[in-house]
């Protein structure tokens, strides 16, 4: 039986199996828009129109969490009882990760127990599957650079104000952390010319993150540099994100966790297809760990000033869901060809059918705040 | 809410009187990898069924009121000779002099266990290099301060002063304790290779990062529990590591066993059972051998109890908690346990002499 959504009674979960999750078709709310609240001013506060209170806090759905787990664990059992090629077939594959009755996240630890009998587990890393590469054997390029040293500049604007030198303030900030060794490294080794391009880009960007966001005021318990790290099976599979910035309380029965992940678009203003994807992981993430979900997600750009903000609604949650099922379907058979489609995805593809709004709708739903 | 676990628990697999003896003799030899099957019994933990907000389910576990084992002094010091022989043969056994004492040979470093080295020796992947024996290029991994490493001492005396009412949110006390970590509620010891005097050398970038690290975990902490609802006259947050230190027959310190818990809330008899728990506070996600691990603490507390006379005996149960994945799990405290435990100790003094250098607990000093 393959489940579909899309009519407002379907569920995700076939009958008996686990918890229950009516989906209905949701038109995401409009956040603050260029041309509403926030408008006009070229130093917008973005801080502002994430924390807009011009409509009611959604109230949290307690079930919605766990269904979404039980989908997961369906298709991520397989990883956990005979490897990566077994099961993941729906609703046969419970698998030794087991669903959780009766709570959102409550479960998650079977016969097989965490860590998969030592096995190292499947990352999916923002909704894409991450190779089998220790980290260290992994050379960090120059895109990988602006985005690691973006990413603490934005961590310095909002937790002690805009950096004076950038680069530099960004480079000493990362030097004490985990991979701070191996990012001044790989910094010293770059050549002049590229050393030079990556300082000025990062001082055009943190310009345009001093203009736009301020320090948070600790009353609303920000969190700068969150790591997420859902595991499923048994821990054979592994979903991780990482917010750059959250804010507000743990839900108490409202949605009230604002998730910002900052993203390098490189200038292009068209709605990139991995910043939404990440951004879906994030809500996902947050919402199976939590047990709530998120009430906005956003994406901001530097290098467009934009913020690409939605609420983390139902439907987003489940086109996160479908990430992971597409990510854990190719690893599990990538096939000879790496656009090849597989039974698998199909199989995954089918779930959603119903749900023809569902796809592609991502960045029509999507607003921009703030506009350049 | 009100309820504390889901029925979700694992049976043994074995019984308390599994054997101890090791399996095989490669005590001594350095190996690549040391890929070895837990051999410790499997403890049973369950998971805490959770609602909305989930503090009122962690505050619930940490206050809630467990049936007295009986005979749980005598269990203790069961797993304690269990333990005290099998590191007698395991020292005795690696050929490098632990085994007597001798006037003239240098002084056999001391093996310190503790929840990371529990945990790596139990999923089978405590290689040299993560014992603290050597990088994967041969050099010695020594440990340095990081923002990740100090989050939690910053973060517990954040907290403290948090509930101590000198701060108001944890941003406001995490930058209380930065400005002032050598204070004496502040992140501990002073002198060379402290916290403190790593924070104080800092630039203020690299402070800013340290201090926003800080604050995600002391803010997870400080949104988890209900604060109100906890007896604050037996709360202990953070708080000095307890360790159980064992001596081979020359007198000498051959073995420590750490004792680590965030949060520690006293034991007092209540309504018939006994009330208290430990809160363990652990990175990423839980792990194969992850319940030998979160019972450390406890060991530690029954082990010294029983020695020391102290009226402080184990808690009933241990909770781990894991905020990167919103995971939480109750150990309970008996004689099962308390033994399982213990054999995951020696395994894991097995391993480390197996990959070569004792010392990997300097990993887990943050």
């Amino acid at each position: 039986m393959v489940p579909r959504l899309g009519d407002g009674t379907d569920r995700v979960t076939p009958p008996g199996h686990a918890v229950h999750v009516t989906v209905t078709p949701v038109i995401s709310r409009q956040v603050t828009t260029a041309a509403g609240g926030c408008a006009g001013a070229e130093e917008a506060d973005l801080l502002d129109c994430l924390r807009s209170t011009s409509t009611p806090r959604p109230v949290v759905d307690e079930w919605l969490a766990g269904g979404l787990r039980a989908w997961l664990e369906d298709w991520a059992g397989g990883f956990g009882a005979g490897g990566s090629s077994a099961g993941g077939s729906g609703a046969g594959g419970s698998g030794a990760g087991g669903s959780s009755a009766g709570g959102s996240g409550a479960g998650g630890f079977g016969a097989g127990g965490f860590g998969a009998g030592g096995r190292k587990p499947v990352v999916v890393r923002d909704g894409m599957p991450v190779p089998r590469v220790p980290a260290w054997r992994c050379r960090i390029g120059l895109l990988e650079l602006q985005a690691c040293l973006t990413r603490a500049t934005f961590r310095l604007t909002v937790t002690d104000g805009p950096p004076r030198h950038p680069f530099e303030d960004a480079l000493c900030a990362i030097s004490v952390t985990d991979r701070g060794p191996a990012v001044v490294d790989a910094v010293r080794r770059l050549p002049k010319r590229d050393r030079a391009a990556l300082r000025t880009t990062l001082r055009v960007y943190a310009a345009a993150m001093a203009a736009q966001w301020r320090p948070v005021p600790h009353a609303w318990l920000p969190r700068a540099g969150e790591r997420l790290r859902v595991p499923l099976a048994g821990g054979a599979v592994v979903l991780t994100s990482t917010a750059d910035l959250v804010l507000g309380r743990p839900s108490a029965g409202t949605a009230s966790v604002c998730v910002v992940r900052v993203h390098d678009g490189q200038g292009r203003r068209a709605v990139d297809e991995a910043a939404s994807r990440a951004l879906r992981a994030l809500a996902l993430a947050e919402t199976l760990r939590s047990g709530a979900r998120p009430w906005r997600v956003a994406s901001y750009d530097p290098s467009t000033a934009r913020l690409l903000c939605e609420d983390a609604g139902e439907r987003l949650l489940v086109e996160a869901v479908r990430d992971v099922l597409r990510a854990l379907a190719a690893y599990r058979d990538p096939g000879p060809g790496k656009g090849a489609r597989h039974e698998s995805s199909e199989r995954g593809d089918r779930r959603g059918r119903g749900d023809s709004a569902g796809r592609g709708d991502h960045g029509e739903r999507a607003r921009d705040v703030r506009a350049g | 809410m009100g309820t504390l676990q889901a029925e979700e628990t694992m049976a043994s697999e074995r019984e308390m009187s599994a054997p101890a003896e090791p399996p095989s003799g490669r005590a001594g030899k350095p190996s690549a990898r040391v890929s070895r099957a837990p051999r410790a019994q499997t403890i049973a933990a369950s998971t805490i069924a959770v609602g909305l907000p989930r503090a009122g389910a962690l505050t619930d576990a940490l206050l809630a009121v467990a049936t007295p084992y009986e005979t749980l002094a005598l269990a203790a010091g069961v797993a304690r000779r269990r333990l005290e022989d099998g590191l007698a043969r395991v020292l005795a056994g690696t050929g490098t002099g632990h085994g007597a004492p001798a006037s003239s040979a240098p002084r056999p470093p001391v093996l310190r266990i503790g929840h990371y080295q529990v945990a790596r020796a139990g999923d089978g992947t405590l290689t040299p290099a993560r014992s603290g024996a050597g990088g994967r290029d041969g050099r010695a991994s020594s440990f340095r301060w990081t923002s990740r490493a100090a989050r939690r001492p910053i973060g517990l005396a954040a907290l403290r002063a948090g509930l101590d009412g000198r701060a108001a949110t944890p941003a406001d006390a995490v930058a209380a304790v930065m400005a002032d970590p050598c204070d004496p509620l502040g992140v501990g010891r002073t002198g060379p290779g402290s916290a403190a005097d790593w924070i104080a050398s800092l630039a203020p970038p690299a402070r800013a990062v340290v201090a926003a690290e800080a604050a995600v975990w002391a803010t997870r902490l400080w949104t988890a529990a209900d604060w109100g609802r906890l007896p604050p006259d037996r709360l202990v947050v953070g708080g000095p590591d307890r360790w159980w230190r064992w001596s081979g027959p020359s007198g000498t310190c051959r073995v420590a066993v750490r004792g680590r818990a965030d949060i520690r809330v006293a034991v007092e008899p209540e309504h018939g059972g006994l009330r208290g728990a430990h809160l363990v506070v652990l990175d990423g996600v839980p792990g194969a051998a992850t319940r030998q691990a979160l019972l450390l603490s406890a060991l530690v507390d029954a082990f010294s109890a029983r020695r020391e006379q102290e009226p402080s005996p184990a808690p009933p149960r241990v909770i781990g908690w894991w905020p990167d994945c919103g995971k939480s799990w109750v150990v309970l405290v008996d004689a099962r346990t308390l033994v399982a435990t213990a054999d995951a100790v020696l395994d894991t003094a097995r391993a480390l002499l197996s990959a070569g250098e004792p010392g990997g607990a300097e990993k887990e000093r943050g």
